[in-house]
């Protein structure tokens, strides 16, 4: 419990973190750079975890299987191009497994995507934005009991909308603009909001219209092989 | 001193009053290549695992294993890693790493050797098992065969002084099992690795095993070398009888005397020196008029720039026949199958079914695939065949005919690897196809589900369904298919009654007629020949 | 194939490409900059030929000039007005001039990231990443592996339900999206069922004793450790430079080119408010440390290719 409320005061002070260090302790204007230490910094304590943590193997294999099957997932819509279906995968595999595992298969995911379609100087704020906002939704599924599918798909939704979308656009606001007012602040969230409403808005289809099926078998596996504090 | 000594072991899983290992007691020594037979679920599986602690169910376990002259429990878990090898069904499930290479040097970056002991052990095998081509390669760009190989070479990589290898060979083909028992039986003779081996295809294992153990209901009640075991063979278990090499089960139902043959070798020599006949006689077969599949110079290809994978191919397919295709890896065998259900079409032919096109007949073609797993979408087996048809009586009916009757309210996920294709099977039956399409069913099966499956496609047949078959399983063949049809470059190089076909090819045909050819022509399966010597 | 720079060990190029990545952005000054691009486009072009050509017009060049007009647009800093804009706010110089600066070097370190992801491969950055956190690695290595596999698993799935008469690719949006989530389902169960034997065959072969290595098949030769030492001592001379501010530049409020200095011509031009200063002594040797650095990959390529060269004449 006590490991919880920690990662949960880092998340928590961290979208924040990253504005203010951004802002602040860069007095050369080098706000991406500031932001990339303050990520690593952020993004570190769960891979640890996974160095530290005594971990079943069984445990390991599963959160590979489950980040393959995110980064693959694409595939089963190759005639519907614009629907990534990773997040919705990732949230709900979080809802079973827990808020962490969450996190860092939400950051591993999107590393490893990036392997595939080219890294890039955003890699870094999209694991970040993956992981909270991963670990957020299934933080807020998890503790107050979310079972109704539709309320989970509107606020994942929303979330994804929100969160994965400010974040990974912080990069470009970061790198391309000069002066932090609203209008070009705002100009570089305008060009990023089709993309974004169209992910938040599949994600939040897929979670409602996922959930159940892949929820069942995803307990039963927890339960058959004792995964995840499932004893 | 013996290197492996099992005493009184008896093994049960929690939850379960029956013994799944009973009492068993046995030495192996050093250098041995044993073969452990029995039919699937008869407890070799759980018999193996114990000689590897790390992979030791739990359960409630009596007696004591000795490895080397101490007891399992007190080797350290590196030792056991390092000198007990341990190689499983599945060559896909097995690799853990992206490239061949690092799952190469998998097992002894975790013995924590040094940077250049690793390279030089990799380096090492990879030129033994001849991987040196491969090597840089990505694992998921191997075939079966090779992973199987690259399975077995990241095993003995740590250098064991005994490898246990649990039905390695059961989803290959033949050919690549061929290679893998070949390789298996060098490692034998060359290093002197103590091999310990379960399978289900007894032709090829059984000329390479010093000792036969035979297994049965948890207990093991036979334990000779493979000529006495043919010897024996009245007195084994029914599955043996029926999956023992041909040699044998033919010395054993003529009642020949003297030394039991094993190889093909012996059994010509045996045969030579018996009574018989020198020409099988058979009835021809007779197929009806109307073809349910009809396809006229078919030409596919995936790519518009890619090789043509079927070119000129023109095939007929009788209605109510138990049509087989055999053929290499790669001949485009799976493709033609494709083509047949709809799922491809091709640039250039044209496809009848029951003499009109495709759409127009109407009349349902479904598959089995050879992953059956991919079928199951719900969680018990009665759900999953409501899924494709509401009609209870029907499902009783198919439950029945596939025997699954006791396991429709278990998940699919839950039964065995015989269950699960059996499950499979039904709910492929249930969408009631005129034409049923079924790729290398019998891949993995055991010898006495093999007969069982037989069945159920003879009672296939007279309810007017046709069967197509994908397969390299010949003696499967030959004993049950009507037509047989050989595919190569992408066409079709001969096509004949399985009798013909099978008499008329030299290698690429039984173990029966191989034993019979220049003795007893036109002889196919073990059943001719026996008629032939007994008249 | 893997010959000149891509051919090094992984050490070397990850230190390379976070060097550059880094002095990449603390640096705005006029010529760092334009030594920066044309290095990272001749590279880039060097590694991807075609294709780097058709990205550079497709998607870098308007990505350039899209920053150019945001900061030309909303940002309002400056002193020297060019013309008013109709919401009535002024376009200045400066907040031109800077977005060029901005958009120069944002399009230079996402073509170094272009050639960062030719030259640094999974198996380079996980040689790398596994010795650091070699439980991390084996993850990301298991899921590379993966990848393919489920990939191939749900055509296979896709194929399968299709022939019990499941054609998953028919009916509205919604429908197939919902067809889509099952084959994912089925996907998801068969591989975490299977994945228990996966492990087992990992115990098997002893995951989990003590010392694990993280074995890579990279090994450091001479010419790596001279290519890292390189890196490193450019590093320390352009850490100096950017403490000592010998390439000091400002676009706010005005612009300012170089620091003071007590020697040489300073160049004023007062309608545009433009400072100019002569380059300070060790300005020239950090201009030439950084141009050496970018050039660093082009120079070990072309060196190889001088080498193939002769070793053909010769023959």
């Amino acid at each position: 419990m006590r490991k919880r409320i920690i990662s949960i005061l880092i998340l928590c002070l961290l979208i924040p973190a990253v504005v203010i260090a951004g802002f602040f302790l860069a007095k050369g204007k080098q706000y991406y750079l500031v932001s990339l230490l303050v990520i690593a910094i952020s993004i570190l304590p769960f891979m640890l975890s996974l160095e530290r943590k005594k971990l079943q193997l069984r445990e390991l294999v599963i959160i590979s299987s489950v980040i393959a099957i995110s980064v693959a997932s694409r595939a089963a819509f190759f005639y519907l191009p614009n629907i990534k279906p990773m997040c919705a995968i990732l949230i709900i595999a979080a809802i079973s497994f827990g808020a962490e595992f969450g996190f860092t298969c939400g950051a591993l995911s999107m590393l490893l995507s990036n392997f595939i379609y080219g890294q890039g100087m955003w890699t870094p704020f999209q694991m970040l934005a993956m992981g909270v906002t991963v670990f957020v939704c299934a933080l807020i599924f998890r503790t107050f009991r979310i079972k109704n599918r539709f309320i989970l798909g509107i606020v994942s939704g929303i979330l994804c909308f929100a969160l994965y979308g400010i974040i990974v656009d912080l990069s470009s606001v970061f790198m391309m603009v000069s002066e932090y007012n609203l209008r070009s602040v705002l100009s570089i969230y305008a060009s990023g909001f089709p993309f974004n409403i169209i992910h938040g808005l599949t994600t939040g289809i897929c979670v409602t219209l996922f959930e159940p099926s892949v929820s069942e078998k995803l307990e039963r596996i927890k339960q058959k092989y004792g995964l995840f504090g499932e004893k | 001193m013996e290197q492996i000594k099992i005493e009184n072991l008896s093994f049960s899983y929690p939850l379960c009053e029956k013994k799944a290992i009973d009492n068993i007691s046995l030495k192996i020594e050093s250098g041995e290549f044993i073969l452990l037979c029995g039919k699937s679920g008869c407890g070799k599986t759980t018999l193996l695992k114990q000689l590897k602690k790390e992979l030791a169910p739990h359960g409630k376990k009596a007696g004591n294993i000795f490895f080397n002259g101490k007891s399992i429990e007190e080797i350290p878990l590196r030792e056991s890693a390092e000198k007990i090898g341990f190689v499983m069904q599945n060559p896909d499930l097995q690799i853990v790493t992206d490239k061949v290479w690092h799952e190469l040097a998998f097992g002894i970056e975790n013995l924590a050797l040094n940077k250049d002991e690793i390279r030089l052990r990799t380096a090492e095998m990879a030129s033994y098992f001849g991987i040196e081509e491969w090597f840089n390669n990505k694992t998921i760009e191997l075939s079966g065969g090779q992973r199987q190989i690259l399975n077995l070479a990241s095993v003995m990589v740590m250098h064991p002084d005994v490898l246990v290898l649990d039905e390695p060979t059961s989803q290959l083909d033949p050919i690549a099992a061929e290679n893998f028992l070949y390789t298996i039986g060098k490692i034998n003779r060359e290093l002197g690795t103590t091999i310990i081996l379960t399978e289900q295809r007894l032709e090829e294992a059984f000329t390479y095993a010093d000792r036969v153990f035979v297994m049965d209901r948890g207990k093991i009640i036979s334990d000779l070398a493979p000529s006495e075991t043919g010897k024996e063979l009245n007195d084994m278990p029914e599955f043996l009888k029926i999956a023992a090499p041909t040699a044998i089960r033919i010395f054993n139902k003529i009642g020949g005397a003297g030394n039991c043959p094993v190889t093909v070798r012996e059994g010509r020599n045996f045969l030579s020196k018996t009574n018989h006949k020198n020409i099988c006689k058979k009835q021809e077969k007779i197929f009806s008029k109307t073809n349910a599949v009809e396809l006229n110079d078919i030409y596919f290809r995936y790519d518009k720039n890619g090789k043509d994978i079927l070119k000129n191919l023109s095939l007929k397919i009788p209605e109510n026949s138990f049509f087989t295709i055999l053929g290499g890896n790669g001949t485009g065998k799976t493709t033609l199958l494709k083509i047949i259900s709809s799922t491809l079409l091709p640039y250039s032919g044209k496809i009848k079914i029951f003499g009109e096109k495709p759409k127009k007949s109407g009349a349902k073609i479904a598959s089995m695939p050879q992953d059956v797993q991919t079928l199951f979408t719900a969680k018990t087996v009665m759900l999953d065949l409501k899924e494709v048809n509401k009609n209870e009586e029907k499902i009783k009916e198919t439950a029945e005919l596939t025997k699954i009757t006791d396991l429709l309210e278990k998940h699919p996920f839950d039964l065995s690897g015989g269950e699960q294709q059996r499950a499979a099977l039904a709910k492929v039956l249930l969408c009631e196809p005129k034409i049923l399409l079924l790729d290398e069913p019998t891949k993995g099966m055991d010898a006495e589900f093999k007969a069982d499956f037989a069945k159920i496609i003879q009672s296939l047949k007279k309810k007017n369904c046709t069967v197509i078959m994908i397969s390299h399983d010949l003696e499967f063949c030959a004993k049950y298919s009507d037509l047989c049809a050989m595919l190569f470059d992408g066409d079709i190089s001969a096509c004949a009654s399985s009798d013909k076909f099978f008499s008329g090819n030299r290698f690429y045909t039984t173990a029966s007629c191989r034993i019979a050819r220049g003795i007893i022509d036109n002889a196919v399966t073990d059943e001719d020949i026996i008629k032939c010597v007994n008249e | 194939m893997e010959n000149g720079f891509k051919g090094y060990h992984p050490i070397s190029n990850l230190i390379f490409f976070l060097s550059i990545v880094v002095f990449g952005m603390l640096f705005k000054h006029p010529v760092t900059l334009v030594v920066c691009f044309i290095a990272a486009l001749c590279y880039y072009i060097r590694l991807c030929r075609r294709a780097a050509v058709k990205s550079f017009l497709t998607f870098i060049f308007p990505m350039l000039l899209f920053v150019l007009i945001i900061n030309g647009l909303f940002a309002h800093y400056g002193t020297t007005p060019l013309l008013t804009l109709p919401d009535g706010n002024k376009m200045t110089l400066e907040a031109v001039v800077y977005g060029f600066v901005l958009g120069v070097a944002t399009v230079s370190i996402i073509m170094w990231f272009f050639c960062y992801s030719e030259v640094v491969t999974t198996d380079k950055f996980m040689c790398v990443f596994g010795k650091i956190m070699p439980a991390g690695a084996l993850v990301i290595s298991m899921a590379l592996r993966f990848v393919p596999m489920y990939k191939n698993r749900l055509c296979t799935i896709t194929e399968a339900q299709k022939g019990i008469g499941r054609d998953y690719r028919q009916g509205n949006i919604i429908e197939r999206i919902r067809n889509g989530g099952k084959i994912i389902s089925i996907l998801i169960t068969w591989s975490l069922e299977n994945a228990v034997e996966t492990s087992d065959s990992m115990k098997a072969r002893g995951y989990g004793l003590k010392g694990r290595q993280s074995y890579s098949k990279f090994r450091m030769s001479k010419r790596d450790v001279a290519s890292i030492v390189i890196v490193l001592l450019l590093d320390v001379i352009l850490t100096i430079g950017c403490i000592k501010k010998s390439l000091y530049c400002i676009y706010n409020p005005y612009i300012v080119i170089n620091p003071s200095a007590d020697f040489g011509k300073t160049y004023f031009v007062n309608e545009l408010n433009l400072t100019l200063n002569p380059v300070s002594a060790f300005g020239i040797v950090t201009i030439i440390s950084f141009t050496l650095l970018c050039f660093l990959p082009l120079i070990i390529d072309l060196k190889e290719d001088i080498k193939w060269n002769r070793l053909k004449l010769k023959i």
